[in-house]
């Protein structure tokens, strides 16, 4: 256990240790201020956004789209995925279009995304659940598909009926491979949706960087940035607390 | 009679990839009897099992099973090469599995598979998971598992296939102290003709490709309870033994030749 | 004697060569727009070659993005749209400075225009009907977000009276067709275009309104380079004025406008020829004058609404030699 407690704390102590010397070589000067601000400046910047209500706003919009999005792309995306991959004719019908629009970086399709659902949330909810849908598709579709053969013929040996087939067999086997693809989408979808924001938006935190950037307020850009990195972490952490739930058996 | 076997066989593929696993299949099995199948491999015995559990429909022939007048209780279990346990669930739940598809709710069937666990001396086990424990464990909870659900007949597939050769003996020891009294009937398939004459009443050698009965070889010798171990020591073993290796070289050789071409 | 002669021949071709001005190439900032016109003009017609100056473009999407290769002298010359990131930059005390003035509103020739969606013509007829309405603007706190402001004001309104989104120009036409904006500030040819294409009419222009008029676009160097190359920084100037001066002529409607369309649609992403009739030019003042007032009043704006943080001292940014130094060299134009 203590080896567990050590390196949670290297998890700390680390990046601290390279914010200090930042700070210190910003103050000493060996960084230039001018392109890039102090950790110190870019806290105060933090602070002021804050205390302004500014970043609540962004935060709170950028969250909501991601939540919106992520929930409206990873449930059909789970579900067309069992199906497809418990029956082969359903497969073999959507495979095909999941293979040539799966590659189309979802930012190229965001001008017609919104012209039909709106500049605003509309928009990039829609960006991020497209590109969630079809990475949880695939992956869903492959944790079916890669089911080993026996557990079939044990559950069939046994009597069990088709729902309990899947509640008890297809579903918490595919369990695993399912939570990989939830991962996976989670960092596409923040970077999609950051990226959604640089191209119109009024409020987010992709808006507030962006901005910042054309303002030439890079403290602020900065701060973006981290806020961004910490969402990510905190939203990780969270996927990572469910699977450890839902997928105990996984543990090691 | 518990289970007849007439004309039983079966064929895979068309055309060119046309192969006859299974052909003329005979057998009549007694209601308590351990019967042992040894065969090259490609000799479809693991068909033959697969098609009494019902996994696979054959092709030709048919096969009658004796239900019990006492309904209600599984016809066979069936016991697999790689266990088939799932990850997903924990030890005392693979065991109850059978209880859980016939309907029973997660307290009480804990409770029933609760003694198939002591059975195993797994009891210490029981909320771990499959992932957790050793080849040789895991394969004593899926003969739990096949046992807890008190099904007629037992279905073995080289369940100790996988196992070292200290472990066989052992695990050899425990089937046959839980099957004694148990009054199932057993078809269990093997490649070690030791290991079939040391669990089974009557052994059947099966031919390679297409597969048929060369010859069925009761086991006289050795009266229940048998100690496996013991039976090693005996002359009268390995004078059956190399008999039976007789009967089945001819068919391994014929079913390396198979291979190759 | 034949040594003295050898060590003479390579000592001279050392001078020669270090006394061409132009011992690298001057890297200019363009962005492909109209207002660029003088770098291509004196490309085109050798004005940079008769300085003995060899010059490169460096393709950027905005002055924002510019900015910053300008102030590591990665670029040397930049066109820059006046605006909160420049001032920015300036009060980070980076290494650019403002040499002349660029374009700048002027009646009949104000590119810069807020626009409105065609159905919304009966229902806004002055600037304080635009109240609560959703205008876009291309990049918060640019020169266009300051003139939307500068509108508002001039009826006794603030900017925070209307509802702004950001969006590339080319985004508000299928934002207006969707009724998803009410209008949006832009710059031609989009004013243009977008008439064309029935989606919207232009409501102000800069010059309608702005007193003193829309300081738009500055010319930028990188300090760094200035410094080190005032002989190369000269000629530059004087090169780059003589494209003013023709495209000045060709703004009026002068013998020289054919050529000069010629060459914008060669190099601006403004190829059709014809467009340039309809569409109005960006004024220019041919001896380049910068205007203090309006920058002023620009940086006064953007600090009140908090785009700006600390005020530059404007007269400090400014470097007035090279521009003294080319009107001295070509003498001034009377503007009529």
């Amino acid at each position: 256990m203590r080896g567990a407690n050590q390196e949670r704390a290297l998890a700390i102590l680390s990046p601290l240790a390279v914010l200090v010397v930042w700070q210190l070589c910003s103050t000493m000067g060996w960084i230039d201020q001018r392109y890039v601000p102090s950790p110190v400046s870019i806290a105060q910047a933090g602070w002021d956004l804050a205390l302004s209500g500014r970043l609540a706003l962004d935060i709170g919009a950028t969250l909501r789209r991601l939540v919106v999005g992520y929930v409206l792309g990873a449930v059909p995306g789970v579900a067309l995925g069992m199906v497809m991959g418990l029956n082969r004719w359903v497969r073999a019908a959507i495979d095909p279009l999941i293979a040539a629009i799966y590659p189309i970086p979802k930012i190229a399709l965001l001008p017609l995304l919104m012209l039909a659902f709106g500049l605003g949330d509309g928009s990039k909810v829609a960006v991020v659940a497209m590109s969630v849908l079809f990475l949880t598709v695939i992956n869903t579709t492959s944790g079916v598909v890669q089911l080993d053969q026996i557990y079939f013929d044990v559950a069939r040996n046994y009597g069990t009926p088709w729902y309990k087939l899947f509640l008890r067999v297809i579903l918490p086997g595919a369990l695993p491979t399912i939570f990989a693809g939830l991962r996976i989408s989670l960092g596409v979808s923040l970077v999609v949706l950051v990226s959604a924001e640089f191209v119109a938006s009024d409020a987010g935190i992709g808006a507030l960087i962006w901005a910042s950037w054309q303002t030439l307020v890079v403290e602020n850009m900065f701060v973006g940035i981290i806020v961004i990195t910490v969402l990510g972490v905190l939203s990780t952490l969270f996927l990572h607390e469910c699977e450890r739930f839902l997928v105990p058996w996984r543990r090691n | 009679m518990k289970i007849r076997m007439d004309g039983l066989s079966k064929v895979f593929g068309e055309g060119d990839s046309r192969t006859v696993a299974l052909q003329g299949f005979a057998l009549a099995v007694d209601d308590g009897e351990f019967v042992c199948i040894v065969g090259p491999s490609g000799c479809g015995k693991t068909t033959m099992l697969r098609m009494v559990a019902g996994l696979e429909a054959p092709s030709g022939g048919d096969i009658r099973i004796d239900a019990a007048a006492a309904g209600g209780r599984p016809m066979n279990s069936m016991v697999f090469q790689d266990q088939g346990l799932f990850p997903w669930m924990t030890v005392i739940d693979n065991v109850a599995f059978g209880l859980e598809m016939r309907g029973l709710g997660r307290r009480e069937r804990r409770r029933r598979a609760e003694p198939f666990l002591e059975m195993i001396g797994l009891t210490r086990f029981r909320d771990h998971y499959p992932q957790q424990l050793s080849g040789g464990m895991r394969q004593r909870v899926s003969i739990a598992r096949a046992f807890a659900t008190d099904p007629e007949i037992l279905l073995m597939d080289e369940p100790f296939a996988a196992l070292d050769a200290q472990n066989k003996l052992i695990m050899q020891e425990e089937l046959l102290r839980i099957w004694e009294g148990t009054q199932k009937t057993v078809l269990f398939i093997t490649h070690a003709i030791d290991e079939a004459i040391a669990l089974g009443d009557r052994i059947v050698v099966m031919t390679a490709q297409p597969g048929r009965i060369k010859e069925i070889v009761p086991v006289l010798d050795f009266p229940r309870p048998r100690k496996p171990v013991e039976l090693r020591g005996d002359p009268r073993f390995g004078a059956l033994q190399l008999e039976i290796w007789r009967m089945l070289e001819d068919e391994v050789r014929a079913a390396r030749l198979q291979a190759k071409v | 004697m034949r040594k003295l002669l050898l060590t003479g021949l390579l000592g001279l071709t050392f001078g020669l060569g270090t006394a061409t001005a132009g011992a690298q190439p001057v890297k200019i900032g363009d962005l492909g727009i109209v207002a660029d016109a003088p770098f291509y003009i004196a490309i085109e017609k050798g004005y940079f070659a008769e300085e003995k100056i060899e010059v490169e473009l460096q393709r950027f999407n905005s002055a924002a993005q510019a900015t910053a290769p300008l102030s590591t002298n990665q670029v040397q010359v930049v066109g820059g749209g006046v605006g909160a990131a420049l001032y920015n930059a300036f009060a980070r005390d980076w290494p650019v400075r403002i040499v002349m003035a660029r374009t700048r509103d002027m009646p009949g020739f104000s590119s810069d225009t807020l626009v409105l969606r065609n159905d919304l013509k009966d229902k806004i007829k002055s600037a304080k009907d635009l109240k609560g309405h959703l205008i876009a603007i291309n990049t918060p706190a640019s020169v266009l977000h300051y003139m939307l402001g500068k509108l508002m004001e001039s009826e006794g309104l603030s900017i925070d009276d209307v509802q702004t989104i950001s969006m590339s120009w080319p985004n508000m036409a299928p934002g207006m067709e969707t009724k998803a904006i009410d209008g949006g500030t832009v710059v031609e040819p989009f004013a243009e275009q977008f008439s064309n294409k029935n989606i919207s009419f232009p409501f102000k222009r800069a010059a309608d309104f702005m007193k003193p008029p829309l300081e738009v676009s500055v010319m930028l160097y990188s300090k760094t380079w200035a410094d080190k190359n005032p002989d190369q920084a000269k000629a530059f100037t004087v090169a780059y004025l003589k494209g003013v001066r023709d495209y000045y002529d060709a703004m009026k409607g002068g013998p020289k406008r054919a050529e000069v369309i010629e060459i914008c649609a060669k190099y601006t992403t403004l190829k059709d020829k014809a467009m340039y009739d309809k569409i109005q030019w960006s004024y220019m003042d041919p001896n380049a004058e910068i205007s203090f007032d309006g920058l002023r009043d620009q940086q006064d704006w953007y600090v009140k609404h908090g785009f700006v943080s600390r005020r530059a001292n404007l007269e400090g940014v400014v470097d007035g030699r090279f521009l003294h130094y080319a009107l001295e060299k070509l003498g001034r134009v009377e503007v009529k």
